[in-house]
């Protein structure tokens, strides 16, 4: 459990700025052009002027008006379902789609507490099988079954 | 009217082939089975299964998915009712009065009303789309570029003023979706833009990966952090299904009078059906001679606003397809399913893919049909459904979304970006601010670049162009008068009450 002290409002604004400003960073080689013919930097520069904009103002906002504070974050959840994403993504293309999904249902087993064996083996063995069969079989959508 | 006549006759004879009938059930039947299923809403079901229409000809797909979207609105009224959860916002409504039907040991009645009043509302909403789409798209013929961008703008506006939490993080969330829409080769120059030299990126970022990180897993993290208790099993008779003849004199003049109220409010850009489920429901209860039978199981209560959620949700295709103008998250979902199909929603499609438009249109009714026909008697397997545990379920679904982004492109980097806009998406949430103005911003980010340039390529770079065509301003003003009527106290008040309610 993380507990952020932040208010709402402050957390939003941070993330607001980071984007704001990282627009700006990596747009800036980006040609603007003028209103008439605009470059293909134009947007791009307004926008993250406009969502720094945003973020310092709500920024200030959040100085004079209270709002709640973000609270408890539980970490479980968040981080296996950005684990099961990122193992899904690495394994995929080199090891294949059933190697790369059992990977993944193993780990989300995990997302609810400790899971208990039956649950893990079932859900493991039997959902990619399911879904190797249905999509990859079925559908014929475009993945290798294994590395091979 | 014989127009009207031989232009749902092209559409029947597209629609109604047994190929494409099979589609919309199959669609119907997903639909339902997704959207019935503990903590799964309506539009993470759409981003789930749209993958799943890829691979068929557009006419088939857009069939499957119209029925998809009008199965999982079944669905979520069908949890409404029988365990008051329910799946969208659009059925909280009916989870108050059909719930305590369901608790008298109606629920069987409840069920059919909420499916009969729906199918009644979608036929209205049907031949309104097809009396109405085509004119409107004369009309849409008239906009130029400016008046586009001000369209656009109104429709932006519309979804922020709709979003929960403060319009001031509506508004930046929505610019953000804008940046993220930029992404990839600029049409215009050729020049890439924040794609970090990454080939992979040049297409932009994956229509799916944004709307499945932000819909499907934000949602899966926020429902394993506050789990909801697993339901025992459900004591309901459903053996009548048959509604009584009090219920029906109840029930019946209330579903016309939400089909209309919802007809209405679906049109209008960023309506659609929960404000038109909310609004019906108020309207009946100041009309009914007995409005404390609210809130107990009145069988107005249900037909109303699911005539009015219905209807919305149908004719909040007219301003999708005629002016290209996606007016919630789910039309937005369809018109990126409709451009990976390669059609570019608009006024062309009325003029330059009739059998599309009419055959679209044409399967709208026989989905409702369908869900009527299909899903009365499948009650029983809906209600052990509902009672799956989601620890069951969840890593399935996080396959699903896995499985969904990478098949559109097989592009390993856009997984990593659906985690990466989950994580944005989830920590967004905790700061109470709703992804539905990303998504918007998102889609209509680039055309409106594009009809930004060519307005001020036309004006030679002079803003003005905006507030002196007559359909640009008055757009424009529209779109001004909502924000004020929204920040105005006395309004304000009423809308954080809605959302609280």
């Amino acid at each position: 459990m993380l507990n952020v002290r932040l208010s709402q409002d402050l957390l939003a604004a941070l993330i607001f700025i980071l984007i704001g400003s990282s627009a700006l960073w990596f747009g800036r080689m980006l040609e603007p052009g003028t209103s008439a013919e605009m470059g293909p930097g134009y947007l791009p520069r307004a926008l993250g002027w406009l969502i720094l904009g945003f973020g310092i103002i709500t920024m200030l906002r959040s100085v004079w008006i209270a709002s709640p504070r973000v609270g408890g974050i539980k970490l479980r959840p968040i981080l296996v379902v950005m684990g099961a994403v990122g193992l899904f993504a690495l394994l995929v293309e080199p090891a294949g789609f059933i190697p790369a999904s059992v990977a993944v249902v193993l780990l989300s087993t995990f997302g609810m507490g400790r899971p208990s064996l039956p649950y893990l083996l079932g859900q493991s063995i039997l959902l990619p099988a399911a879904l190797a069969v249905v999509f990859v079989l079925g559908l014929g959508l475009p993945f290798d079954l294994w590395w091979f | 009217m014989m127009d009207l006549l031989n232009n749902l006759a092209i559409g029947f004879s597209g629609a109604a082939t047994l190929e494409n009938i099979l589609y919309a059930f199959c669609g119907c039947l997903l639909g339902t089975l997704v959207g019935v299923l503990p903590g799964i809403g309506v539009v993470p079901t759409v981003a789930m299964l749209l993958p799943l229409t890829f691979g068929i000809d557009p006419l088939s797909g857009l069939i499957m998915l119209a029925g998809i979207y009008y199965g999982a609105q079944y669905g979520g009224s069908t949890a409404a009712i029988l365990v008051r959860m329910p799946g969208e916002a659009g059925s909280i409504v009916t989870a108050i009065d059909g719930y305590e039907m369901a608790r008298k040991g109606r629920a069987g009645a409840a069920l059919s009303i909420a499916a009969i009043a729906s199918f009644f509302a979608g036929t209205v909403a049907t031949l309104l789309i097809a009396g109405f789409a085509p004119s409107l798209a004369k009309v849409a013929a008239l906009f130029h570029s400016a008046d586009y961008f001000s369209l656009m703008v109104l429709g932006l506006t519309m979804s922020i003023v709709l979003a929960h939490g403060s319009i001031f993080k509506a508004i930046a969330v929505m610019l953000i979706g804008f940046l993220f829409g930029l992404v990839g080769i600029d049409i215009n120059s050729g020049e890439q833009r924040f794609t970090f030299e990454l080939p992979e990126l040049w297409e932009g970022i994956s229509f799916l990966a944004i709307s499945i990180g932000l819909f499907g897993l934000v949602e899966v993290v926020r429902n394993l952090e506050f789990p909801e208790p697993t339901l025992g099993s459900i004591k309901t008779s459903l053996r009548d299904i048959y509604p009584t003849r009090e219920e029906v004199r109840d029930a019946a003049p209330a579903a016309v009078r939400g089909t209309l109220v919802g007809s209405i409010l679906g049109i209008l850009p960023g309506g659609g059906a929960i404000l038109a489920s909310f609004a019906s429901y108020t309207l009946e209860k100041k009309l009914s001679k007995n409005p404390a039978s609210f809130g107990k199981g009145a069988p107005a209560g249900v037909a109303a606003p699911e005539a009015a959620n219905n209807a919305g949700a149908q004719t909040s295709f007219i301003p999708l397809l005629t002016l290209g103008l996606p007016s919630n998250p789910i039309m937005a979902l369809l018109m990126g399913a409709m451009m990976i199909h390669g059609i570019a929603p608009g006024t062309a499609v009325i003029s330059d893919r009739p059998e599309l438009f009419w055959g679209l249109v044409a399967s709208m009714w026989i989905g409702n049909l369908l869900l009527v026909v299909l899903n009365l008697p499948l009650v029983g397997l809906w209600v052990k459904l509902l009672t799956i545990s989601y620890k069951l379920l969840f890593p399935a679904i996080i396959m699903f979304c896995l499985i969904g982004v990478y098949s559109e492109g097989g592009n390993a980097l856009q997984i990593l970006l659906l985690g990466a806009f989950t994580l944005l998406g989830y920590l967004l949430s905790r700061c109470n601010c709703e992804p539905a103005p990303m998504i918007l911003g998102f889609i209509l980010g680039p055309m409106m670049e594009e009809n930004l340039r060519r307005a001020l390529t036309v004006s030679e770079g002079d803003y003005s162009i905006f507030v002196t065509r007559p359909i640009s301003l008055s757009l424009l003003i529209m779109a001004v008068l909502l924000v004020l009527a929204v920040t105005l106290p006395g309004l304000r008040r009423s809308r954080e009450a809605v959302f609280e309610e």
